[in-house]
């Protein structure tokens, strides 16, 4: 059955009642809030993986948690920030796993661009760039690879990264303090200045 | 080891604001995937937790916990016998320690 044609998107307290419709199990309703948000959490998860399936399956992966979360979601904050917060922590887990496996960085540098099928960039080289930043940020640890990409890539905030991740604002400093110590020694070696 | 590989005066925030501009593919559609996915979920039949009485009574239904349960069974008034008889040994010398009492 063809899908509805996706709506415009709309305001983030538009949400609630295709919200509460999912939390009665009305999947055409949570079909809407995919349609919704898809292009922003594509936006956020880009940054995480630029190969084309692996962003889809983050993508999808974020959509699926939130259902099983859905029941849990209270209207105190707007679902899009809600949504965020898991999106940002499928990328955190997509970092670890990516790291857990030595093979799978082999198979990533042996099918050498991971920007196959991506959209037409504002700057031509952008894609190259951005495979440079993928390629350094991949050498560091996953959580930190994971912070790096939000403070650089996505550009959110400290404030806005701490509280996706539960931690405190002084915790995100420390941990945002030591990452980019060991991403300037990293740099160095890559002979870039980090300012 | 911190030896540079490149030109040292390569910029960091330069790069990441060249990175910054690639854009996801504008017609990545997830919506079919994560519409299949939930209806497979949901097709699929839930399975109850079972209550304790209920583990028991399956883990009886498995020949080899009868077999052990049995083996247990005449291991036990095995045992017993044995007990009742160096209970009866005991009382026996309880009435000759007794006996030699003055």
């Amino acid at each position: 059955m063809p899908l509805p044609p996706e709506p415009p998107p709309l305001a983030a307290d538009d949400d609630l009642p295709w919200v509460r419709r999912a939390q009665a199990g009305d999947l055409e309703a949570f079909d809407t809030l995919v349609a919704r948000h898809q292009s922003a959490m594509s936006a956020l998860l880009y940054r995480f993986a630029p190969n084309r399936s692996d962003l889809e399956d983050l993508v999808q992966e974020t959509f699926l948690r939130a259902w099983r979360a859905l029941a849990g979601w209270r209207a105190e904050k707007p679902f899009l920030h809600w949504l965020k917060r898991i999106a940002v922590r499928v990328g955190l887990d997509y970092c670890r796993a990516r790291r857990r496996s030595p093979f799978s960085q082999l198979v990533e540098a042996r099918d050498g661009d991971p920007f196959e099928g991506m959209a037409a960039a504002e700057s031509a080289s952008a894609p190259c760039e951005a495979g440079e930043v993928q390629a350094i940020l991949a050498q560091l640890p996953p959580d930190d690879r994971a912070l790096m990409t939000l403070l650089y890539l996505n550009e959110m905030p400290l404030a806005e990264v701490a509280g996706h991740f539960g931690w405190s604002l002084a915790n995100a400093k420390i941990r945002a303090f030591r990452a980019r110590h060991r991403l300037k020694t990293l740099l160095k070696r890559h002979g870039y200045t980090l300012e | 080891m911190d030896t540079p590989l490149n030109n040292p005066t390569k910029s960091w925030a330069r790069l990441t604001a060249q990175a910054r501009l690639a854009r996801p593919p504008g017609d990545l559609d997830v919506r079919h995937l994560v519409r299949n996915a939930l209806e497979v979920q949901q097709r699929l039949p839930r399975a109850r937790e079972r209550s304790l009485w209920e583990e028991l009574a399956a883990m009886g239904q498995v020949r080899a916990v009868r077999a052990a349960l049995a083996f247990g069974g005449v291991a036990a008034a095995l045992a017993l016998w044995n007990g009742l008889d160096a209970v009866a040994g005991l009382g026996v010398a309880m009435d000759i320690l007794y006996s030699l009492l003055p």
